[in-house]
């Protein structure tokens, strides 16, 4: 070997000396993201339902599975975008491997349509109904309808607990699909999983708060979404404690989210803006009994979507070439 | 000399601290009015001079407290980013910022307040800023030669004018006190003459801001008593020194573990330099780079020969770090070149001499010759040993 | 709702924001500013829109470069902060509405938003001539006497005096 062959080999000065795993761009991040805050819709709706014991009220809440379906399908054809063989996608679903998070969550995603369409027409006013059923009857398509509608009416409380199940799948899955990775250091974390939930859900918060709600609605779903930013803040510590007291590789990976190339970002963009201000926000919002402002769930969403970038970014940043 | 705190922290700690510190600026400004438009323009009609009051209340206040605590030997200020001078590009700039100021109804600074508080103008101005930015660069090969003119360097009064800082900290209080009585002077009458009430504000609070100014004032100049304090070294952390051998062990036997950095010229570096080093870009003095690099491998340096200041970047580094001791130089003579081995060396010697040339071996892909033969006194072999034909291992 | 919480008394708002400013000095070494974020959010922007063209431009090519983030730099971060405290600012303070703010003579929307962008692309371009705007030379540079800062300063004060009358409509 001459000299330039043992600096590429020995100081690893070239990006195919260690075995690479496909760099992800912007797709997997806003899959991430439109995933969680789809749980988020799929959730909390059932769960203020649940605990109303009757029918939501405020338009955005009976509509919320619908968003969750369509923020979904946006999110998958992300996801689909980033796939190298595009028409390979259907082998997804001709197995079930019970050891893959990858085949779990492609089978969840499934899950998710039809729990999340069966509880939108539940939801639906008797008015929506009509026309939705008169539109459908342009395509032959009134008795099916009915069918489902009687359905949805007629499981609804179980569809309301398939619905958290779900939710409380996807959003945990999308966190385990990383930690499974052990080749990223910043991912290997079990905390990973609920610490994306709990974002899913105060994200699919403040959208829902971005919304026209009732205001007895309004105030359940903020203080649902203070709960699930303390809840992350306490997760979040609970990583970096986790990272900071391992070995050496997970020392990096700490190193690397708080004072690396990343830590600026996550603490400005993902602990200061998406998580200390809103929560300093909605405290004022409850003192002062102001009227809520649209700048909280926006800065909870940004949040939300940096976290995943962030968390992605650091990961594919650090290998077992570092050691 | 215990501040400023930054030579303790990195490149990416600063930004966190400066967010936070953003967020005290931008809550302040607010609850200073400077968030609406027509407050701050009133300063240019005389009806309400905040714009003047809250300003130069700021500057005084930093001033002094700058000027108090290096005047006990807490502060060096001469570690502080002071921004230079070019004279005639500011005069002008500021001409322009004045009138920019006045038509749009805010500065830069606080057009991003105003568009925290929800105002629309507060945007518009925001996005003018960033246009007129773009456009000054686009116009750059025009007004390049001006921008750069009149270049002074940072110049400071106190050494400017060779008057103590205290002193002047005190002419820049009493001057701005001044400054304020005539301002509100100019409030009250000019409101009695328009019909409208002055700005309310409470005297007994003024009193108290200017008496604890003040205070701080005296105690500046008092500061000028003390003896003068000698400035130490900025605190480097402690340093390894490695020699080539060590070195060259490291970076066999534990690759992940070091980084080593090449800090000679660039194209010094390009040309030839210890295999697996970084080289640092062309016209990066301060090495800033280093900061970022990872602080859980150790940070090798080194130049031509030894290293006597560490690079600013590397002071920020978090991590252990470790000079090469010689530098390239001993690198070169030590690792990859191979010395020549004396027949009949002692057995420490050859043993010296195998590692080397191993290591030299490695790191430079040259073969090396075969070990001379060693001499060893014949032993007599009995003559009907059995002797081992093949295959046996 | 409640009515807005008074503004602060200058001279204590005065005092705060030097607290402030004197902690940045401590803490980082450097003052408070806020073009410079405006300066490079712009080349951020542009270089992502026409990269070739930034990078061949003599004065944006200090900022982009391999191994260069533009967004990477102390006063984008203080700015973002400044963003999310004035915004906690005027929402304890019960000021946070969306609106345009105006004179005591009503101008129509537009015209206050044209004078608004007209007035921010002079101060742009005169922030990259004085190397800072009213914080990061005036204030900043002011509180630790520097020339330029104090000859920057006197000079906006000159110039906003100069064309107030000029602008008077839209203000009184």
């Amino acid at each position: 070997m001459n000299d330039a062959m043992l600096e590429v080999v020995h100081g690893r000065h070239n990006a195919l000396i260690d075995p690479s795993l496909t760099i992800w761009n912007w797709e997997i991040p806003v899959y991430l993201f439109l995933g969680g805050l789809a749980a988020g819709l799929l959730i909390l709706p059932a769960l203020l339902e649940l605990r109303a014991g009757d029918r939501l009220r405020s338009a955005a809440l009976r509509w919320a599975p619908w968003i969750s379906a369509g923020l979904l399908s946006l999110g998958m054809l992300a996801l689909f975008l980033d796939l190298s063989y595009k028409a390979h996608v259907y082998r997804f679903y001709l197995a079930f491997e019970p050891t893959s998070p990858m085949s779990w969550g492609s089978w969840i995603l499934m899950l998710a349509y039809p729990v999340a369409i069966l509880l939108g027409l539940g939801g639906l006013s008797s008015g929506e109904r009509e026309r939705l059923s008169a539109w459908l009857g342009r395509f032959w398509l009134k008795a099916p309808l009915t069918f489902a509608i009687g359905l949805a009416d007629s499981m609804r409380r179980s569809l309301l607990w398939a619905a958290i199940a779900v939710g409380a799948g996807l959003g945990i899955y999308t966190g385990v699909l990383l930690g499974a990775m052990s080749a990223r250091l910043a991912w290997n974390s079990g905390v990973l999983g609920p610490l994306f939930l709990t974002s899913g859900l105060s994200t699919g918060a403040a959208l829902l708060l971005l919304l026209r709600l009732d205001h007895s609605e309004r105030h359940s779903v903020m203080l649902f979404d203070a709960g699930a930013i303390v809840a992350e803040m306490l997760l979040i510590a609970v990583l970096l404690i986790g990272f900071a007291s391992g070995d050496r590789t997970a020392q990096h990976a700490f190193w690397q989210l708080t004072s690396g190339p990343w830590g600026a970002a996550f603490w400005a963009l993902v602990v200061v803006t998406g998580l200390a201000v809103p929560l300093v926000m909605e405290a004022i919002e409850f003192r002062r009994r102001l009227p809520m402002v649209a700048l909280t769930p926006v800065l909870v969403l940004v949040g939300g979507l940096a976290l995943r970038f962030v968390l992605l970014a650091a990961g594919q940043a650090s290998g077992f070439r570092d050691f | 000399m215990m501040f400023p705190l930054s030579v303790h922290f990195g490149h990416e700690a600063g930004l966190i601290l400066g967010t936070l510190i953003g967020i005290g600026f931008g809550f302040t400004l607010e609850r200073s009015g400077f968030g609406q438009a027509p407050i701050l323009a009133a300063q240019f009609y005389g009806s309400d001079t905040r714009v003047l009051k809250v300003m130069f209340t700021a500057i005084i206040t930093a001033l002094v407290g700058m000027t108090v605590l290096s005047g006990v030997g807490l502060l060096d200020m001469s570690t502080l980013q002071i921004p230079p001078t070019f004279l005639g590009p500011q005069i002008v700039g500021g001409l322009l910022l004045g009138v920019g100021f006045i038509v749009s109804g805010y500065c830069p600074g606080t057009s991003w307040v105003s568009m925290a508080s929800g105002n629309w103008d507060g945007l518009a101005t925001i996005l003018g800023v960033i246009a007129g930015s773009l456009g000054f660069g686009l116009a750059y090969p025009l007004v390049g030669d001006f921008y750069l003119s009149g270049s002074m360097g940072v110049v400071r009064l106190p050494q400017l004018l060779g008057v103590p800082q205290a002193i002047l900290a005190a002419g820049v209080v009493a001057m701005a006190i001044g400054a304020f009585l005539f301002a509100e002077w100019v409030e009250t009458t000019l409101a009695r003459r328009r019909n409208e009430a002055p700005p309310a504000a409470s005297a007994a609070t003024r009193n108290k801001v200017f008496a604890g100014l003040g205070i701080a004032t005296v105690l500046g100049l008092a500061s000028m008593a003390l003896p003068a304090v000698t400035v130490p070294e900025a605190p480097v952390k402690s340093v390894a020194a490695w020699d080539a051998l060590a070195l060259a062990k490291a970076l066999v036997e534990r690759p992940g573990a070091v980084q080593v950095v090449d800090l000679r010229a660039p194209e010094t570096c390009a040309e030839k330099r210890i295999p697996g080093a970084m080289c640092r870009q062309a016209g990066d003095a301060d090495a800033a780079f280093l900061s970022d690099l990872a602080a859980t491998r150790t940070l090798v340096l080194y130049g031509d020969s030894d290293i006597k200041d560490l690079p600013a970047g590397a002071r920020r580094f978090g991590g252990e770090i470790a000079l090469l001791t010689g530098g390239f130089s001993a690198f070169e003579t030590g690792i990859l070149a191979i010395p020549a081995l004396a027949v009949g060396a002692t057995a420490e010697a050859l043993a010296d001499w195998r590692l080397r040339s191993a290591l030299g071996a490695w790191f430079s892909g040259t073969k090396v010759q075969a070990p001379p033969p060693v001499v060893r006194p014949a032993t007599p072999v009995p003559s009907d040993a059995p002797v081992r034909k093949g295959g046996g291992c | 709702m409640q009515e807005p919480r008074p503004f602060w008394n200058p001279y204590v708002g005065g005092v705060v924001l030097g607290l402030v400013l004197l902690g940045s000095f401590l803490i980082v070494g450097n003052g408070l500013g806020a073009s410079g974020a405006a300066n490079r959010l712009g080349i951020g922007a542009a270089s992502v829109v026409a990269h070739d063209a930034v990078a061949a431009n003599a004065y944006f090519s200090e900022y982009v470069g391999p191994g260069k983030n533009v967004l990477d730099d102390w006063l984008v971060f203080e700015v973002l902060g400044v963003v999310l405290g004035g915004a906690i600012g005027a929402y304890s303070g019960g000021r946070m509405r969306r609106g345009i703010t105006m004179g005591k003579r009503p101008v129509s929307p537009w015209t206050r938003l044209a004078l608004a962008f007209a007035g921010g692309l002079i101060m742009g371009v005169a922030a990259r001539f004085g190397r800072g705007c009213t914080s990061g030379q005036a204030l900043t540079g002011g509180s630790v006497l520097s020339l330029g800062s104090w000859v920057f300063m006197m000079c906006v004060f000159a110039g906003g005096y100069l064309v107030a009358p000029l602008v008077r409509r839209q203000w009184r």
